[in-house]
């Protein structure tokens, strides 16, 4: 059951960084791990997303995000709504696959 | 609409047994009969409330503390399905404001004006429900009309027996009933009222406020007084989904059934004429408490459903 109307996004946040030396590979280590324990998945290697309720709620994980961007190499953050991701387009080899269901609000096991 | 930020996610588990543990602060659910590829990961800090319902789950340590540290409840229940202990974080010291000073000093008069205020809600919001007997709305709105200063002539009983009575209609007799084994539909009422409960006490918590100190309950072994007092404009919300369910063959506190109570959290409701999820109409209105105490303001914001909003409250 989706709030209907109300604003839910997507972060996605994708990155470039340099794994050629062991303090470049402990960097990569850690921004990665920044990413995972603030809720991110990993979408595809360097790309990783999150879904938030609100774009408040978006703002307050990009600006963490922000906070801990590794020296070296290079970040990219972008909000997506929901309708948007709803529309990308996935190819697995020759087949396609539906994008990530947004989580719902409620969630039952 | 409001800032929807503060909207936090549900959690129910009642169908699979699973394992719960946290891993770089992700609730992890791992289903006792899957393998481990088929477990579902949620951020912790995104949920609002976790309902557990199985015999059969487990929990780690850091399960547990993960998840109230990021301000999340935790429901266990027991027999019945029926809420058994909620699980309240202790706020945060270096965040949040304790307000118990404030708290333990209002004064008698605005005390009662308060619980004036949410009688009142309460006996419009039943009125609401009563579409199909007009003449009994009106009474119920007259009613509400003269609530007196902390409800001196028990207006709440008086309306609570005259709605009981119709609230499903002239063919259904109806009695009110709390206990645990309770009949349908009184089992979706005390479900409903219960997880109402555990969301507004959370919100208090989240406030700075003390639970146990309420405005007009004052029961020394009840550790959620001031849940209580806040819960009654929200009662009759859960009457008008517990009924709906009831007449549509939903009466066993099956996870679906449950789910159409849940699922109330996040229905929209209107305050100070706009309109906002109703998990997030709690934290105002606790906001407008806080107010209350701090001595900015002598009344509190409370939510009505949509429709009530049509025919004027």
């Amino acid at each position: 059951m989706q709030i209907t109307g109300y604003r839910c996004m997507w972060v996605l946040t994708m990155f470039d960084l340099p794994t050629d030396t062991k303090p470049a590979r402990r960097q990569y280590t850690q921004f990665r791990k920044v990413l995972l324990k603030d809720g991110f998945t990993m979408m595809q290697y360097s790309v990783y997303i999150r879904h938030c309720a609100s774009r408040e709620n978006a703002n307050v994980h990009v600006q963490r995000i922000e906070l801990n961007i590794p020296p070296d190499g290079e970040v990219r953050i972008i909000l997506i709504t929901d309708k948007q991701f709803e529309r990308m387009r996935i190819f697995w080899g020759k087949r396609r696959k539906p994008p990530e269901q947004p989580p719902q609000q409620l969630e039952l096991f | 609409m409001w800032g929807n930020g503060m909207i936090k996610r549900t959690i129910e588990i009642s169908q699979n047994p699973a394992h719960l543990s946290v891993r770089l602060d992700q609730l992890l659910i791992q289903p006792h009969d899957q393998p481990v590829v088929k477990q579902a990961s949620i951020p912790c800090e995104d949920i609002g409330i976790l309902i557990v319902d199985h015999q059969r789950n487990t929990y780690s340590h850091t399960a547990l503390a993960n998840l109230a540290e990021h301000g999340g409840v935790m429901v266990v229940c027991g027999r019945n399905h029926m809420p058994a202990s909620i699980l309240l974080p202790v706020a945060d010291h270096t965040q949040v404001v304790w307000r118990v000073n404030d708290q333990i000093a209002i004064s008698r008069p605005l005390q009662k004006q308060l619980w004036q205020q949410l009688v009142q809600a309460k006996i419009r919001g039943q009125a609401a429900n009563l579409e199909h007997d007009e003449n009994l709305q009106r009474k119920l709105k007259a009613i509400a009309r003269n609530v007196r200063s902390g409800d001196a002539g028990n207006a709440e009983a008086h309306a609570a027996r005259l709605y009981w009575q119709r609230w499903l209609g002239p063919e259904h007799p109806f009695k009110r009933d709390q206990n645990i084994k309770a009949l349908p539909p009184n089992n979706l009422l005390n479900y409903g009222y219960a997880i109402m409960r555990a969301t507004i006490a959370r919100a208090i918590v989240a406030a700075g406020l003390m639970p146990m100190l309420g405005l007009h309950h004052s029961n020394r072994s009840n550790a959620f007084c001031l849940a209580d007092d806040l819960i009654e404009p929200f009662r009759p919300m859960v009457d008008r989904r517990a009924r709906h369910l009831f007449t549509t063959d939903q009466i066993e506190l099956t996870q679906s059934t449950k789910a159409g109570l849940l699922q109330l959290l996040a229905e929209p409701v209107y305050l100070n004429d706009e309109k906002g999820p109703l998990m997030v109409s709690i934290q105002k209105m606790v906001s407008s408490l806080v107010r209350c105490y701090e001595g900015s303001s002598r009344s509190l914001d409370i939510p009505i459903m949509p429709h009530q909003r049509s025919e004027g409250g």
